[in-house]
């Protein structure tokens, strides 16, 4: 579904945490009862109510919303609020449950940004991602296994469950091929961004990405200006064969979404191609044609469908990330697929 | 009896709104002061119809009578929109 500017406008007042204004009013006063029902369904399948909710609730009452839409917005961002406070303190006590027996887990992807955002419990999330450095990681699965049981993942992750929430620990911080030994030290401001851009760039290679994981790290770049050094994280981008994803990504971010960040080399692109993909299958690629049919099939089923969508984005994957995607082609004749 | 805490009440746009997350879905309804009234005073204890009916009466002044019918219909209500925890 193509993002609109009325989505992309309440969006933005919600990921700038301003009122909209101005200008920006006058596209939301012209707003027909029609478009707000497609606003809310671009919000959905982009798993974004909680944020949208918050800037639709604000809005003026001058601004004339239909009353089911309205009533649908509100309900989400209180539900989307509750979610995520309650999912802050599970977060926190299983960090400090590993923290009194000397473990110091760190998050990853959803649970990591979510402070970055104006307001962090509308940055809604379903489950839990921890890193472990390798010494640590071994402590960890004893940990889990005595206390909660675990299932041991192919890809040497583990996984438990505290409180009903699923919980993945991993022994590897990026989601890339590379050593990380050629990469930033972890944890830091630059690690933190390549982790989101690698998160979000496999998604973009695979299922597909949503507008979610591209706000995070919009969020994540605006909150740390000034603790990462632009030119360190470059090189790091360099080093994963991630520059021109970067630039891509970058790119959307400052001309779709409006938020100004560094651009590796100082340029910007066309953001059609990230666009195209976010729009063809919202959230994790989880609305695309025919996506919908394969969930609750057979773990194969789901594996092929995963894999042909793999082949049909390797034109983009190629051109954006070559080293990544040859490396995983690699990784599939193995047998070894982990999206 | 008391009230579920699967809800929540919110003012927007000059409405009062209570917002249902339960196992059935999400909903949001508009509600009145004297709803408000009842669901603020009584979230969080135990309480009877003879209880609501007291309040209405303390707090709105009304005939004891109609107090109590009135307190009858909003128990049925709440136990029909699923307002109030299972027993």
């Amino acid at each position: 579904m193509k993002l609109s500017k009325e989505f992309l406008v309440l969006l933005n007042a919600a990921l700038s945490g301003n009122t909209p204004d101005g200008g920006v009013m006058d596209i939301l006063n012209s707003t027909s009862p029609e478009c707000w029902q497609i606003i809310a369904a671009i919000s959905r399948e982009q798993n974004v109510t909680g944020l949208v909710g918050d800037a639709v609730t604000n809005l003026s009452e001058k601004i004339a919303i239909p009353e089911n839409v309205f009533l649908y917005f509100l309900a989400e961002k209180e539900k989307c609020a509750l979610q995520g406070r309650r999912m802050a303190a599970i977060a926190k006590s299983i960090i400090n449950g590993f923290n009194e027996k000397g473990l110091n887990p760190i998050l990853l992807k959803g649970p990591a940004t979510a402070a970055f955002y104006p307001k962090p419990e509308l940055r809604s999330y379903g489950d839990i991602d921890l890193f472990f450095n390798r010494d640590e990681f071994h402590k960890a699965r004893d940990i889990a296994k005595s206390e909660t049981g675990f299932i041991l993942a192919s890809d040497g992750s583990f996984h438990f469950k505290k409180d009903d929430v699923d919980v993945d620990v991993h022994d590897k911080y990026f989601d890339l091929h590379v050593s990380e030994d050629k990469l930033p030290q972890v944890p830091s401001s630059e690690a933190t961004l390549l982790m989101l851009s690698a998160h979000a760039l496999k998604h973009a290679c695979g299922t597909g990405v949503g507008i979610r994981q591209i706000t995070d790290y919009a969020m994540a770049c605006d909150a740390l200006k000034g603790e990462y050094d632009p030119e360190r994280l470059d090189e790091a981008f360099r080093k994963a064969g991630m520059t021109k994803w970067q630039i891509l990504l970058c790119s959307f971010i400052i001309n779709v979404l409006g938020i100004q960040i560094p651009c590796p080399g100082g340029k910007t692109v066309s953001e059609e191609p990230l666009l195209k993909i976010i729009e063809e299958g919202g959230n994790f690629g989880h609305h695309a044609a025919g996506r919908g049919e394969v969930y609750g099939k057979s773990t194969v089923k789901r594996k092929m469908d995963t894999f042909r969508r793999f082949l049909e984005r390797l034109p983009f994957s190629i051109k954006y990330a070559p080293k990544e995607t040859l490396s995983t082609m690699l990784s599939l004749l193995g047998g070894n697929l982990h999206i | 009896m008391r009230l579920t805490d699967e809800a929540i009440l919110r003012e927007s746009r000059g409405k009062l709104i209570l917002l249902v997350f339960n196992n059935k879905g999400t909903r949001a309804m508009e509600v009145n002061d004297s709803f408000v009234f009842l669901w603020n005073k009584f979230s969080d204890i135990d309480f009877s119809v003879e209880d609501l009916a007291s309040a209405l009466v303390e707090e709105y002044g009304i005939d004891p009578e109609a107090a109590q019918a009135d307190a009858s219909q909003t128990v049925s209500i709440w136990k029909e929109s699923s307002l109030l925890k299972e027993e």
